[in-house]
């Protein structure tokens, strides 16, 4: 008998320590959307999926780990293609179906807010544009079993222009007296008030439909989310910043109305290096450092996502109150203002780990994350 | 060639070197003005100031004229970095005397809700 290599002998201890697990796993037929149309293909039962209350504000921690779970596979996407299963073409007398790996699935989302569809939007789309640039990687991104969705998930998504991103299909906006409905995200890399103003107009009109009046709220939204698109197109992507993902230097918005609410809900999401760690260069450092030290008894270390929460706080606190008012800082005060402008409302902000949150008439709620969301996050939620 | 055309704009209400200019950013410049910086995105503070604001307050000075510019008849809100970087930016970016600047610069605002806007940029311009 001939001596079994080393190599083989490790093997055959693996295979003995596997018992009877089969090597082939389990598996179903889907049915995949992309850009090349609708195709049955063959997918193994375990799947990668979000939450069901698929909700940055109410259920961060789980939304956001599911999110960098996301933005890993998108960036990193499986292998797929056809493999020809020689004993099913056999049995079948017909091609061997195409196969995927463990996809993505939103077919247990229950329930999705229209700013986590940004966000999740804002994923696929520098996924999109990163695979882009590589031809044979143009049909990785899909969906699978959209058929089988909750409603108001593939409504969600259908008007946050999720599709279009996908090249699945060229949408138009559902126009419906729905009492929620959500406006098709823009994205830009400058700040551009244009955009800001086409978005306010379809808002304003929306409300319209409805018998509001929503003139005064977009007419001081306008400047409240036109300081954090500065923001963003100054800070989020300085030269030389190593991010953990490759970005884009894009920023994307989308706006929502809740008829019955009379409530108006506006975001805008960046990938890049988020407020806290922006803020070594902003002018007021100083004086937001000895704040921070007043407060927190601690010297800030930017690098430590564990205060990133207070950071936020105190840097909207500094910006509002600092008489020093040379050139930048200026718009962090007024993303929060706008709220107190408007009957009722709130402002939520998440950057790297923190989670700030300010409802008129109230001490702002600040706390730090356990998982970053990979950029910052801003949403306004107001009564019209 | 934009700011020719601007600096035309505004000059035909100039009545003989001694009126007053006026300069109205809905109308002559945009209806949704921008951010800061003409790098960042268009319509922004910079460019109103390099493209409208420059040439008449140097006129008005050098003249003895006010520039009066009515901030009224834009479509929203401002952005404070628009403001800031358009009439405070005439000190601290174009050598102007804050003085001066307070002497020949007229800000219109009669609408109630850009009172505020009108206030903001006067007070950046203090702040210079």
């Amino acid at each position: 008998m001939r001596k079994l290599s080393e190599r083989e002998r490790r093997r055959n201890i693996y295979r003995a320590r596997k018992g009877n697990r089969s090597s082939k796993p389990a598996s179903q037929v889907v049915t995949v959307f992309s850009s090349t149309g609708a195709e049955q293909v063959l997918a193994p039962l375990r799947t990668v999926g979000p939450p069901q209350n698929f909700c940055i504000r109410t259920n961060t921690t789980e939304t956001l780990a599911f999110l960098n779970q996301l933005r890993r596979k998108l960036l990193n996407p499986p292998l797929s293609g056809t493999r020809m299963l020689a004993s099913r073409a056999r049995e079948r007398g017909r091609p061997a179906p195409r196969w995927i790996g463990p996809y993505i699935s939103f077919e247990n989302i229950r329930r999705i807010d229209p700013t986590t569809a940004l966000v999740l939007a804002a994923e696929y789309d520098r996924a999109r544009t990163l695979l882009r640039a590589n031809t044979s990687n143009v049909s990785r991104l899909f969906v699978v079993d959209a058929h089988r969705w909750h409603d108001d998930v593939f409504t969600t998504l259908y008007d946050v222009g999720f599709f279009d991103l996908l090249d699945i299909a060229n949408t138009s906006p559902v126009q419906s007296d729905a009492d929620k409905r959500t406006l098709r995200f823009r994205s830009g890399d400058r700040n551009d008030l244009v955009a800001i103003d086409e978005l306010l107009d379809e808002l304003e009109a929306m409300f319209e439909d409805v018998g509001l009046n929503a003139d005064d709220a977009c007419f001081e939204l306008n400047g409240a989310l036109g300081e954090a698109m500065e923001n963003c197109v100054r800070c989020a992507y300085p030269d030389g910043v190593a991010l953990a993902f490759r970005h884009i230097g894009r920023w994307w918005m989308t706006g929502a109305l809740d008829r019955r609410e009379r409530r108006m809900k506006v975001a805008i999401f960046d990938q890049g290096v988020s407020i806290p760690g922006s803020l070594k260069d902003w002018r007021f450092y100083e004086s937001f450092s000895n704040r921070f030290l007043r407060m927190l008894g601690v010297a800030p270390d930017l690098s430590q996502p564990m205060f990133d929460g207070e950071v936020i706080r105190l840097a909207i606190e500094e910006s509002a109150t600092s008489t020093y008012m040379e050139k930048h800082g200026k718009g962090l005060g007024h993303i929060k203002a706008f709220v107190d402008l408007c009957a009722s409302g709130r402002l939520t902000i998440i950057s790297r780990n923190g989670y700030y949150e300010y409802e008129k008439g109230q001490e702002p709620v600040v706390r730090s994350l356990d998982v970053n969301i990979g950029g910052t996050l801003i949403e306004w939620d107001v009564t019209v | 060639m934009i700011a020719a055309q601007h600096t035309e704009i505004a000059s035909m209400v100039h009545n003989g070197g001694s009126a007053d200019v006026t300069i109205d950013i809905g109308r002559d410049f945009s209806q949704t003005p921008g951010g800061r910086y003409v790098a960042h995105g268009p319509f922004s503070g910079e460019a109103f100031r390099r493209e409208l604001l420059v040439d008449a307050m140097e006129r008005a000075i050098q003249n003895d004229f006010v520039v009066r510019v009515i901030l009224d008849t834009v479509k929203r809100s401002y952005l404070s970095s628009f403001l800031d970087e358009a009439f405070a930016g005439l000190v601290r970016d174009e050598g102007m005397s804050k003085a001066d600047v307070q002497a020949h610069l007229s800000l219109v605002a009669t609408q109630p809700r850009f009172l505020k806007y009108k206030a903001l940029a006067e007070k950046y311009l203090q702040e210079a």
